[in-house]
């Protein structure tokens, strides 16, 4: 970033910590592809904006808190790689579990209002996983089965990531998990 | 709109959200801290329904005033600061001398005007920093609430005092900011 760019990203945090709401939008515009790119550079795209969108709102919503003597750039980056971490340490244990098999399931059976969610719940799912690339689909229902189709352990693990990515992206665009 | 953009929108409505939670839970806590501190002049001498109800219009424009931010929290920062003489001056005598809450209502009320003297002067010194209706509000309003907890025993005498005294302090304050430009 610039020093311009820096100075405003600065005001604009000030500004806002002492409520004013004008800089509000100028300072989503600077934060957004700032927080994303950083992120991008230590994860891969999906989790990438998953953390930098996790980070935003952890900034914004600690923005009233800022001290204006601390530098806001410095500040912003430092909330941003905490997410980071965050997201590198939930995607080892992703990794983790992956390469570990299944985890075991609870008992299916529940009330009817726990019963109704979960049948409205795998409907959704089942259309987000329609609108996914066939390949996509075939490998996170066979994940799903338990089932392993004939690829090396490491490929296999890839691609369930992979089309995780891409269903957890169009599960977002439908459902606003925000 | 494509799909960036409705993704980009949701964001943006979820960061507003979030600044909007995050500002009003500091507020919260700063109105709960502001209650606490006014609290020792509500026990000592007033405890009534109309000093219950000053505390909470208190803590109220503690709590508004931070939400709404800006001038509006300058305001009530500056009449909070304003009010701790006022409010926290006849609680402090009254440990000294455990009588002086029966004497506010009989002799002349010294507790509120010296109150009062110390809340204009720092209100109007503090006022230089930043002017308008917004602050004056919430600064008058803040200070009104927290002052009335210490003065309600003195009654109509405690709250003239009280008023001669931010007038005697403030006046000279804001004639000095006037003359300095």
């Amino acid at each position: 970033m610039n020093p311009a760019g820096r100075s405003a990203l600065q005001e604009e945090l000030t500004a806002l910590a002492r409520g004013d709401r004008a800089a509000f939008d100028p300072l989503f515009q600077r934060l957004w592809p700032l927080l994303r790119g950083f992120a991008r550079r230590s994860l891969s795209a999906e989790e990438a904006d998953d953390a930098a969108q996790e980070a935003l709102i952890r900034i914004f919503r600690r923005a009233s808190e800022f001290d204006p003597a601390r530098d806001a750039l410095a500040w912003a980056l430092g909330v941003a790689a905490w997410q980071v971490r965050t997201h590198r340490t939930r995607a080892r244990r992703r990794r983790g579990e992956v390469a570990g098999g299944l985890p075991e399931r609870e008992d299916p059976a529940g009330s009817p209002e726990e019963v109704a969610a979960a049948g409205e719940l795998a409907a959704a799912l089942e259309r987000a996983l329609a609108e996914l690339p066939r390949d996509d689909a075939a490998i996170l229902l066979a994940y799903a089965r338990g089932e392993r189709p004939d690829l090396p352990g490491a490929t296999f693990r890839k691609r369930v990531e992979r089309a995780l990515g891409r269903l957890r992206a169009r599960w977002r665009i439908r459902h606003d998990p925000l | 709109m494509t799909l960036s953009e409705i993704s980009e929108t949701n964001l943006r409505l979820a960061a507003r959200r979030a600044y909007e939670v995050g500002r009003l839970q500091g507020a919260l806590w700063r109105g709960a801290l502001a209650a606490l501190f006014a609290l020792p002049g509500f026990l000592m001498c007033s405890g009534t329904l109309l000093a219950g109800f000053c505390l909470g219009g208190f803590a109220l424009v503690v709590v508004a005033g931070r939400v709404r931010g800006a001038a509006y929290e300058e305001g009530a920062r500056a009449g909070a600061v304003a009010g701790v003489a006022p409010c926290l001056l006849p609680a402090v005598a009254s440990t000294l001398d455990p009588n002086l809450c029966a004497a506010l209502v009989a002799g002349v009320p010294w507790p509120c005007a010296l109150g009062g003297l110390v809340a204009g002067a720092i209100l109007g010194l503090r006022g230089r920093a930043a002017g308008g209706l917004p602050f004056w509000a919430t600064a008058l309003a803040a200070l009104g609430f927290a002052a009335a907890l210490g003065c309600i025993p003195a009654g109509a005498m405690g709250f003239s005092g009280l008023l001669f005294g931010v007038i005697a302090g403030g006046a000279p304050a804001l004639v000095v900011r006037r003359a300095m430009g």
